[in-house]
């Protein structure tokens, strides 16, 4: 196995999946990439960072590259080496596995459970979305 | 959201505001026979339209009167009656389109020249983005479309609001005059309430305006950065192109591609957080649609049932009830308006500040030029 790819948007379920995926990163020496979908945010939370921050594409950049830091330290704490931080855009499914595919990915590990729980129990969870369409070995981290 | 960031946001949105009034109102200085005739004649037409109401309100009560006593004769001549009505209406709806159109094409000619000649005088369009970091993004759109939005606005604006007065104000009188009192048997007395349709109609519009603003208070703010977002969006991708023409940008640059996605992102996430109070204002507009005549008709009823008004008088009623109610609404039918307006006033008062700006640079490097 040369590389996993773990989804994080910053949840506890996402933060299990980390834990997962630095685990498999670390027994088979794979390099593990950390990925983020940028701007998934609450209504709420939008008019807070643009109140806050005035420039809201700079804010969410700046979310994004935290929600990366906080999970690239959590899978050094496990053990895993190779790490490396991408962000994505649009829809998490899509962006995803054009990840998956661009990086030609041999495992993805994502949470069975993220925020989005009402859009989820509408439209169907981002994880059932990949679980079926990845072209690629998919772990659902409960 | 911080205080002092709060007063500071509504100090420069003052400030902005101030600085596009100041240019937007030169024109009528210039031309100020011209603007007197015109908002005149604006005004004469809203009245005349007024006056066509009240008929067609009158209208309908004599028509249903006459439906009541099965008086054949006198439904015939208010059907004819009914023909130049609907063509004065619709000539004074015509007249009033052609007026405020061409109040508002002479407005947006007077300043977009304006802007326009101030832009292209000693070549500033070539040096506004090297000189001022912020709010000169996209001249050639606040040029051609904000300054279009910003003076269509106030006078739709403005006409609607004097419409909306005069039709509440004259429509009471209606209400007040036809519904007349209502007894109310409370703890062995009886209460007379003189004009209840009056204080039904604003007990009933107070409620629709406070849920309205409860449901949609983040609308305008919202709307606001939506555009600011994509006038934002707008920018970057012409200057990506604009880099890519002169041989920047890489066939693979990351960073800028970056940059396009997140600006991409922040467009998408306003138009999200805009359709969801789009559809929360839409609960209390389309609730209010559905209730408003038919509260007209109930708080009418009683007096219907017990004799003391005719069907024509109720229909009368009712249909003034709905044309108040529709008038309380200015604010809340206009909020989009409103807030289209402020966003793109801001826009051009940014790019007037940043031409001011450039003028007075231009000033001190050649004080002898200024001078002659």
């Amino acid at each position: 196995m040369h590389r996993i790819i773990v989804a994080t948007d910053g949840s506890p379920g996402a933060n299990r999946a980390i834990d997962v995926a630095a685990m498999f990163a670390k027994t088979s020496g794979a390099n593990l990439i950390i990925l983020t979908i940028g701007g998934n945010i609450t209504g709420a939370q939008l008019r807070e960072l643009a109140d806050s921050a005035g420039d809201l594409s700079k804010a969410l950049e700046a979310a994004a590259k935290k929600i990366l830091g906080q999970a690239q330290k959590r899978a050094l704490r496990i053990g895993a080496h190779a790490i490396k931080g991408q962000t994505g855009w649009g829809d998490p499914a899509e962006a995803i596995i054009d990840a998956v595919r661009r990086e030609k990915a041999d495992m993805l590990v994502v949470g069975r459970r993220g925020r989005g729980r009402l859009s989820g129990l509408l439209l169907g969870s981002v994880s059932q979305k990949l679980a079926s369409l990845a072209p690629c070995t998919v772990v659902v981290v409960p | 959201m911080r205080p002092f960031h709060q007063i500071s946001l509504i100090l420069d949105q003052k400030h902005l505001l101030a600085r596009f009034w100041q240019s937007a109102s030169q024109s009528w200085r210039t031309q100020r026979a011209r603007v007197v005739t015109l908002g005149g004649f604006l005004i004469v037409v809203v009245l005349l339209q007024l006056l066509l109401q009240v008929a067609l309100n009158l209208w309908n009560r004599h028509f249903f009167d006459a439906l009541e006593r099965k008086d054949a004769a006198t439904v015939w001549a208010q059907a004819r009656l009914f023909v130049p009505l609907a063509a004065a209406s619709i000539f004074l709806a015509a007249t009033s389109v052609w007026g405020r159109m061409t109040a508002q094409r002479r407005w947006r000619e007077a300043l977009t020249r304006h802007v326009m000649e101030r832009w292209l005088e000693k070549d500033r369009f070539r040096h506004l983005n090297h000189h001022l970091t912020k709010g000169t993004e996209n001249p050639e759109y606040r040029i051609s479309v904000d300054v279009r939005i910003a003076t269509d606005a106030p006078i739709d604006l403005a006409l609607a609001f004097f419409s909306s007065i005069v039709t509440a104000i004259t429509f009471f009188g209606v209400l007040w005059e036809i519904g007349g009192s209502v007894d109310i048997p409370a703890f062995g007395l009886t209460v007379t309430i003189p004009g209840y349709l009056v204080f039904g109609v604003i007990i009933y519009s107070g409620m629709v305006s406070g849920l309205m603003i409860f449901f949609g208070h983040h609308l305008t703010s919202v709307i606001e950065r939506t555009n600011q977002a994509e006038a934002e969006f707008r920018a970057a991708v012409d200057a990506f192109r604009q880099d890519a023409e002169l041989g920047n940008v890489k066939p693979i640059d990351g960073s800028k591609r970056q940059a396009l996605q997140l600006k991409l992102q922040a467009v998408l996430l306003w138009w999200r957080e805009f359709c969801w109070q789009l559809v929360r204002t839409t609960l209390v507009s389309h609730g209010n649609f559905l209730f408003a005549p038919v509260v007209a008709w109930i708080l009418c009823a009683p007096k219907y049932l017990n004799g003391a008004m005719s069907l024509g008088e109720l229909t009368q009623s009712a249909a003034a009830f709905v044309v108040v109610q529709g008038a309380f609404n200015w604010v809340v039918d206009n909020y989009q308006r409103l807030a289209d307006w402020r966003s793109s006033a801001h826009r051009v008062a940014t790019l007037l500040l940043a031409l001011d700006e450039l003028e007075a640079k231009e000033r001190t490097e050649s004080p002898a030029v200024a001078k002659s």
